[in-house]
């Protein structure tokens, strides 16, 4: 029990020490040090245990693909609060609380992506969801911030509104919250099989599934997120767009499992529905933005239209070839890509901060930026080629993946619209590599960077590249995991 | 032996891009002294070479790359991809020396990018894992975007873009394609491999090859290019600067037709004989066209671009009329425009960098003041009209010869590209050579540019008069096409 939680045990009691330290002394310094240390712990515990942890209670279910997942999430967490120092020194307000914040979310999505039962699935949500609201208004005098915090704050809490809703109903005609039991009571209760389809849990489903779309940002409930992330704290806006979508995404395929949501026909047209909404509309409404940030919203919403694809290719119905777990595989390695992909990206946009270069994000304001400083310019270029799929990047390994998941399950119209959507997509990222690209005679003054700052982007351009050439191992491990 | 080849130029690549910041002149010395050294590990082959008794795979190299799913880095050879190869490298030593003096701004990277794009074409030409065949196609486009969007003419980013979309498309489509055939081989066999071997021994059923080989029909004729898919290319050879033009029409469309000649017609052997009157009409109508489109241009580099479209319709021609003269045919056209049209836009860059125009209504009479380049140009002009004794004649006869045989009509409807190809082809030699002149004299061709001029002009006459050693050298890998067709 202890073994499998320790990860979770640790961030909380750094949690803690941040707390206390906060009240005694305040020292950023420190404070920053002592998260970024207990992060650090919690990934080794974590990652040690992959493959030997298997826990289940009532409440949460740890495997070794929750164990990996997790590991994942508390490498960005690290990785992200090591990118916090600078940035949050500049700030005008006390930055010690940011900390806490930061480390509370964390924990907050570990819970739910490990969580097997309702009860500790909202809780998780809303440790995470709350914490981040206090995260988008956290700076100083922006209005902008202030704005995204209450539009994160109502839509959250009207999301979480429906997921209970959902939960209710799921309740009141199983009797359980537990994802496992809830078949198997619904088809031994009278109501339900007298009616013959489960239209129950149908409505459940529809209901639950509004709160989720909301919060991996998925058309139609996309609405809210280019606001936020152009207003949000660059970190927040980070931690949102990787360790929060990612914790829910997790959740939902294990709801999607456990559950046997693919029995329902209704919900896997209801799922191909927002999955090819979201590959079209994200990618259509990027083309429109002139913000990067804006851009990266929308992006990210057909990237996770993209991976509701391996998701629906989960469902066994009639693949070409038993391919045992490619599906899962495929998710997995997709939202891999994608998480290391778009980290990589706002620590640039931190670093380009960071050197005082750049005050906004238009896209023209990257202009000629390959010629006066490469290296960035460079590491950018691949980021954006990974997240457009181009080969030798991680991302490709990604769509590859995915390709051959959903080709197996024979989905064949959204596979169109995914190589229509893709093209639409690859303009828009060309089209910051092309201002990048751009002659410019300006000379930009670079102030030197954090050396952190520098060796994190080093790590993941790194990682986006070496994986993207050499996937092998790395698919042996996915696959190992996902069997085991 | 390939490896090494591929690395040599990769390094060759990282090395002029680094030599930059210590003299802006050594790149294209580096650049020179790669590609003359990547003839380094062939040499062995090349001097045992034996048409007479040749295997039909001379190299063969395979490691072991993604094993979840048998994905390997198997690389090889044999006299389609050696030729292929050959006229990689040779054009790229002419790209370079069309881009001496052109090219002054960023020029470590700029060789750098040359590099890896004929890397990546290489690669291409060798690949036998699908997987690795599909990375090296993808991959070779990315330098060449940069090549277009940072060295290019005034609209080059509209260019660039479309160049990069098309070909995209066609490629992720490809994609689709190579994924359903995987699967459908493991689920027949139960061995999940990209292997191209391995696939070719599998049978499709009929709807599912339709499918399957309609996905890399689509990404090869959208490179090669083919009417309706041609859209691209008189935008990307437009703006490209010469030396991108040159590798473009000489190596890069070259991928499309060896794509078909290597992966749809052997993989799909029965499906593509279902589809081969279609396609035999989409490349006469593809031939005809680019003529016309040729023939209406007043931009010389686009109205060069126009005649690969036309001239490309001989290779498509040639890989569906299911002949061993056709498909000879095929192969020379491959190399013989890539020469020919490789000079011609070599010489219109040389126009344009003397008189920074290309518009056919602003120059004429360029004999009297520049006698060798006029002389060069008439010679490739007739070279691309098809004149007997130079290699283009050879390639499109053969093809015409092979295709009457299977289909009369629409050859014949294909052969009337040669007369508009005359009417284009004079033309140019019309409109810019003869007449008064309307411009200020300029000093004529330097040494580089006759030394480069006149070792293709040696290419294409011996491409002409003795095609034969040539024919051999494929010939091979063209009989295991014609026993998968089982003629």
């Amino acid at each position: 029990m202890i073994a499998a939680v320790l990860p979770w045990i640790v961030i909380s009691a750094t949690a803690l020490i941040v707390m206390l330290l906060t009240a005694i002394k305040r020292d950023h310094l420190y404070i920053s040090i002592i998260t970024s240390l207990g992060l650090f712990i919690a990934m080794i515990v974590q990652t040690i245990k992959i493959e030997t942890t298997a826990y289940e209670n009532n409440l949460i279910s740890i495997n070794s693909t929750v164990a990996l997942l997790s590991a994942l999430l508390i490498l960005l967490a690290l990785l992200l609060s090591s990118l916090l120092y600078p940035w949050l020194k500049k700030a005008q307000e006390p930055s010690e609380e940011y900390y806490l914040l930061f480390l509370l979310a964390t924990q907050g999505a570990l819970i739910v992506a490990a969580s097997s039962h309702f009860a500790s699935f909202f809780l998780g949500l809303e440790l995470m969801s709350l914490s981040l609201v206090a995260m988008v208004a956290y700076v100083d005098k922006s209005s902008k911030a202030l704005e995204a915090g209450i539009k994160y704050f109502v839509l959250s809490a009207l999301a979480s509104a429906f997921m209970l809703m959902a939960i209710a109903i799921i309740y009141l005609y199983s009797g359980t919250l537990n994802f496992s039991e809830i078949l198997t009571q619904l088809s031994s209760n009278q109501v339900v099989a007298e009616n013959g389809n489960n239209l129950v849990l149908s409505t459940a489903i529809v209901l639950l599934l509004v709160g989720v779309a909301f919060k991996l940002s998925l058309a139609p409930c996309h609405l809210w997120v280019a606001d936020l992330f152009e207003g949000a704290p660059l970190a927040s806006a980070a931690f949102l767009a990787t360790l929060a979508k990612a914790a829910i995404f997790i959740l939902l395929i294990r709801l999607f499992e456990d559950t046997h949501w693919y029995q329902q026909s209704s919900v896997i047209t209801i799922l191909s529905m927002i999955a090819a909404a979201s590959m079209l509309i994200g990618n259509l409404l990027a083309l429109l933005q002139n913000n990067i940030l804006r851009l990266l919203a929308y992006s990210s919403i057909a990237h996770f239209g993209y991976i509701l694809l391996a998701l629906l290719a989960i469902a066994p119905s009639s693949p070409l070839a038993e391919q045992n777990n490619l599906s899962n595989e495929a998710a997995i390695f997709y939202l891999i890509a994608y998480l290391v992909t778009v980290l990589g990206i706002f620590a640039i946009l931190m670093l380009l901060i960071d050197n005082q270069q750049l005050k906004d994000f238009k896209i023209c304001s990257f202009k000629g930026l390959f010629w006066h400083s490469p290296g960035t310019a460079m590491v950018l270029a691949v980021l954006l080629l990974s997240l457009a799929g181009i080969p030798l990047t991680i991302g490709f390994v990604g769509k590859f993946y995915l390709t051959l998941a959903a080709v197996n399950s024979q989905l064949w119209w959204l596979l169109a619209v995914l190589i229509v959507s893709s093209i639409i997509g690859l303009f828009y990222y060309l089209r910051i590599i092309l201002s990048m690209l751009e002659k410019t005679e300006q000379q930009g003054n670079t102030a030197p960077a954090s050396i952190l700052n520098i060796a994190i982007l080093a790590l993941i351009s790194l990682a986006v590249i070496g994986l993207g050439v050499f996937p092998g191992q790395m698919a042996l491990v996915i696959q190992r995991i996902v069997v085991s | 032996m390939l490896t090494e080849l591929i690395s040599i130029l990769l390094i060759g690549a990282l090395l002029a891009w680094i030599s930059e910041s210590l003299q802006l002149q050594l790149p294209k010395w580096i650049a020179i002294a790669t590609l003359l050294s990547a003839f380094y590990p062939l040499r062995q082959l090349l001097m045992e070479l034996d048409t007479g008794s040749m295997q039909v795979w001379l190299v063969n190299e395979s490691i072991e790359w993604i094993p979840r799913f048998n994905i390997r880095f198997h690389l090889a050879l044999d006299g389609l991809s050696l030729l292929l190869v050959l006229l990689t490298l040779l054009m790229g030593l002419i790209a370079v020396l069309a881009a001496w003096k052109e090219i002054s701004y960023k020029p470590g990277f700029f060789y750098f990018n040359l590099l890896c794009s004929l890397a990546g074409v290489i690669g291409v030409f060798c690949a036998l894992d699908l997987f690795l065949f599909f990375v090296f196609w993808e991959v070779m486009l990315v330098p060449m975007y940069l090549l277009i969007a940072v060295w290019g003419y005034e609209n080059r980013r509209y260019a660039a873009m479309k160049f990069f979309l098309f070909t995209q498309a066609g490629g992720l489509i490809m994609l689709l394609s190579i994924c359903a055939l995987v699967l459908l081989h493991y689920q027949n066999s139960g061995e999940i491999t990209f292997n191209y071997f391995a696939l070719m021994q599998h049978q499709l059923s009929e709807q599912a090859a339709f499918w399957v080989m309609l996905g890399f029909f689509i990404a090869f004729v959208i490179k090669l290019p083919i009417v309706p898919f041609h859209n691209w290319l008189p935008d990307a050879h437009t703006e490209a600067p010469t030396a991108v033009s040159v590798i473009l029409a000489a190596v890069l469309l070259k991928t499309g037709g060896y794509g078909l000649l290597r992966f749809v017609l052997p993989l799909f052997p029965d499906a593509s004989v279902e589809i081969a009157p279609v396609v035999m009409a989409i490349a006469a109508i593809s031939i005809i066209y680019g003529a016309l489109m040729a023939f209406s241009q007043q931009d010389l580099k686009r109205l060069v671009a126009y005649s690969s479209v036309s001239h490309m319709g001989f290779v498509l021609l040639g890989c569906y009329a299911f002949t061993a003269q056709a498909w000879q045919g095929a192969v020379l056209q491959m190399l013989a425009h890539g020469v020919s049209t490789a000079a011609l836009f070599a010489l219109v860059g040389a126009i344009q960098y003397r008189y920074h125009t290309r518009d056919l209504a602003q120059l004429g009479g360029l004999w009297q003041c520049l006698p060798k380049l006029s002389g060069m140009l008439l010679f490739f002009v007739v070279a691309s009209l098809g004149m007997p004794g130079l290699g283009n004649f050879v390639a499109e006869f053969l093809v015409l010869v092979g295709s009457f045989s299977t289909y009369p009509k629409l050859t014949m409807m294909a052969a009337t590209g040669l007369i508009l190809a005359a009417i284009y082809s004079l033309k140019i030699a019309h409109q810019t050579l003869f007449g008064t002149l309307k411009l200020q004299p300029s000093i004529d061709l330097d040494r580089r540019e006759v030394l480069m001029m006149f070792s293709m002009v040696v290419l294409l006459i011996w491409l002409g008069l003795h095609p034969q050693p040539i024919i051999d050298l494929a010939q091979q890998s063209l009989n295991q096409l014609s026993i998968g067709a089982k003629l």
